[in-house]
């Protein structure tokens, strides 16, 4: 029996507290001022995927572990997204980003040409860290401090009965709620059996197969969803390192074309400049095997070593970048789900009326998915669609 | 997801693209294919595709669409003698099936009821074969025919598959189902009905040129929403009522297939 440790009974509850989450939240405290509102979230803070580590071990270093800027592409137009960027300029959340962006391929070790998929379009950077942008994003709206966040909170447990939610988290804390926002997808997923140690899917205990199609296809479009794991290796460099030339804008950053990222196991490199003035690099690593290696790796000491030597080969004979003495600290992060690959899921079936369920994230159809514009845009269509239902 | 009861048909634009889906299916166990006669693909690539088709790549169960408007020539002797050496040439090549359709422009009294009624004046000729069935024509199109040129079909004994037309009724479709069920009740019979999976494109392309005599309700025409929760109740009536689907929309893509299979099947 799970022990109910307290009981909070709200109008709306989201579930995630990444970008998507907070664009929804946002756009939804605008509307609706005397809504009492939750934000649940696994983590220890906003931001999700493009979040940012702000080290306790080494005191000054803020590094942005996950997506460091955004790059919007909207090739349709969308309005929608457009006045959302532009509100976001106008309130200084965000400027367009000018740092360097290095992709580097076999021959000439350097080429400036942009065609990863996350920087073409227009390129914008947070004013402050990347977490602070969820939460800018966030209290943009929330004058009257009226969400209540949750954070370490993992939620494991869904019950629908005809008139709320009602969520139970490991810790057996209980939220009810008339109206439910899904921005993760992990308790939707089969993922979730494996993490969770459970045999059915989350969400699947509330509503049952057969009882609402719109759930089921979601259900079975986000089965054929796989999601990227990485590796994250955050470098906290010595006081005297610095680049070779006089670059000094906050972030370069350096991307590998695939015959070097075979090579190297290396995604991308990206220096972020810190308050303290230091250099900060994160590299990160979709590579399998290198994934594998760091699991199965008996000593961390000798991984962290060999990620140095892999560095300082890939900038062996690099104009830009120096070399790392062995003596740097590096801590690493591994993310089991770092972006969705695969089936996107229709945008038609974000909403279950009969449920009183929305959902939202990067993992929705359209040329955002697997990256911020998706996940901001999503939040947007679906926050008027909700609003079509609260009517 | 092999095991689902599924069969797709392929639109191409020439030989090339052919072999492409043919290998894409290959690469996905995908062995059921129909290869229509409509459209782009008219009597010259449909030939040159059979021919194809049976010289490399055996390992396909293929349903061809013989048009009657399509492989006409010359006149109706000549083309009923043209199909009978088609039918022929199926059960001594390659052991494929045959769907006979009248085409969308019928020639000079050489349709499907027609062909088959000579057809079965043929002696020592084992052949079964697919006809069609719009159930939708009377209500929508106020064609009543539809019901006697059944019953013709079926008396001539050489049908043994029925595909029916696609349509956004239900109710309609299930009427036309239990009506075909009473008539031919002594027959064996494989059914087979059309699936389309809705997608933005989709419905762009049919509102701007709507196909003749397929009926897609406004309501789905104007909610992506509301034509994803039809073809889920479509997808169970198939169900219900034994009929195997055929996907006419593309799907040689892993995600297009990916999103086919999101529809069809439940989770374990």
């Amino acid at each position: 029996m799970i022990l109910m440790k307290s009981d909070f009974t709200y109008d709306l509850l989201i579930i995630g507290g990444g970008i998507s989450a907070c664009v929804f939240a946002s756009k939804y405290l605008k509307n609706n001022v005397t809504k009492k509102v939750a934000l649940v979230e696994i983590g220890r803070g906003l931001g999700g995927r493009s979040s940012t580590r702000i080290s306790k071990r080494f005191k000054g270093w803020k590094l942005n572990h996950g997506a460091p800027n955004f790059n919007i592409i909207n090739i349709k137009n969308n309005l929608l997204l457009k006045s959302y960027i532009d509100e976001l300029l106008e309130n200084k959340f965000i400027k367009i980003d000018d740092s360097e962006i290095v992709f580097l391929n076999d021959d000439s070790n350097l080429e400036n040409i942009k065609t990863s998929e996350f920087s073409c379009g227009v390129n914008y950077r947070c004013l402050e860290s990347m977490s602070q942008f969820s939460q800018k994003i966030i209290e943009f709206n929330n004058l009257k401090g009226k969400i209540d966040f949750y954070f370490d909170t993992l939620i494991a447990d869904f019950i629908f009965n005809d008139k709320e939610w009602v969520l139970t988290s490991i810790n057996g804390d209980q939220f009810k709620s008339k109206y439910l926002i899904c921005s993760t997808n992990l308790l939707l997923h089969k993922r979730s059996m494996k993490i969770l140690n459970i045999n059915q899917i989350p969400l699947r205990k509330a509503i049952p197969i057969y009882k609402d199609k719109k759930i089921d296809l979601l259900l079975n479009f986000l089965d054929k969803q796989s999601f990227i794991p990485r590796l994250t290796f955050l470098i906290y460099t010595n006081e005297n390192y610095s680049y070779k030339d006089f670059y000094s804008n906050k972030q370069r950053c350096f991307y590998l074309k695939n015959n070097l990222e075979n090579k190297y196991k290396f995604e991308r490199i990206i220096f972020q400049l810190q308050d303290n003035n230091k250099l900060g690099i994160v590299v990160h690593s979709k590579n399998i095997e290198l994934i594998n290696s760091y699991i199965n790796s008996k000593d961390e000491e000798v991984f962290k070593q060999k990620i140095i030597t892999n560095f300082n080969q890939l900038f062996e004979e690099n104009a830009l970048v120096n070399k790392l003495t062995f003596d740097v600290k590096i801590s690493i992060m591994k993310w089991r789900a770092s972006q969705p690959s695969g089936l996107a899921v229709p945008l038609s079936l974000q909403l279950s009326r009969k449920y009183r369920i929305g959902f939202c994230g990067d993992w929705f159809e359209g040329e955002g998915f697997g990256r911020i514009e998706g996940s901001i845009l999503s939040a947007l269509i679906l926050e008027k669609k909700f609003n079509d239902l609260i009517k | 997801m092999n095991n689902i009861n599924i069969r797709f048909e392929l639109s191409f634009k020439n030989i090339f693209q052919l072999e492409k889906k043919l290998n894409f299916c290959r690469l996905n166990n995908i062995k059921n294919i129909n290869i229509p006669c409509k459209g782009l693909i008219k009597k010259e690539l449909f030939n040159t595709a059979i021919n194809y088709i049976s010289k490399n790549f055996h390992e396909f169960n293929v349903t061809y669409h013989y048009s009657l408007y399509h492989q006409y020539s010359k006149n109706n002797y000549k083309s009923y003698q043209d199909f009978l050496e088609f039918i022929k040439n199926s059960r001594t090549n390659r052991n494929y099936e045959i769907l006979l359709v009248s085409g969308s422009n019928k020639k000079k009294n050489f349709d499907t009821v027609e062909a088959l009624n000579y057809l079965k004046k043929e002696k020592n000729l084992k052949v079964k074969l697919g006809i069609a069935y719009n159930p939708y024509l009377k209500k929508y199109y106020k064609i009543s025919s539809e019901r006697e040129r059944f019953k013709r079909k079926i008396s001539t004994g050489l049908i043994n598959s029925i595909w029916f037309q696609y349509g956004t009724d239900i109710k309609v479709l299930q009427n036309e189902v239990n009506y075909l069920k009473k008539v031919a009740k002594d027959e064996k019979l494989n059914l087979f009905g059309s699936l389309f999976i809705p997608s933005k494109q989709f419905i762009a392309r049919f509102k701007f040129r709507p196909w003749k005599e397929v009926h897609i309700s406004e309501k789905c025409l104007y909610s992506l929403e509301n034509f994803f929760d039809f073809t889920i109740d479509l997808v169970s009536f198939y169900k219900k009522n034994n009929i195997t689907p055929l996907i006419e929309s593309d799907f040689s893509s892993s995600e297009k297939l990916d999103s086919v299979y999101s529809f069809l099947e439940n989770e374990k």
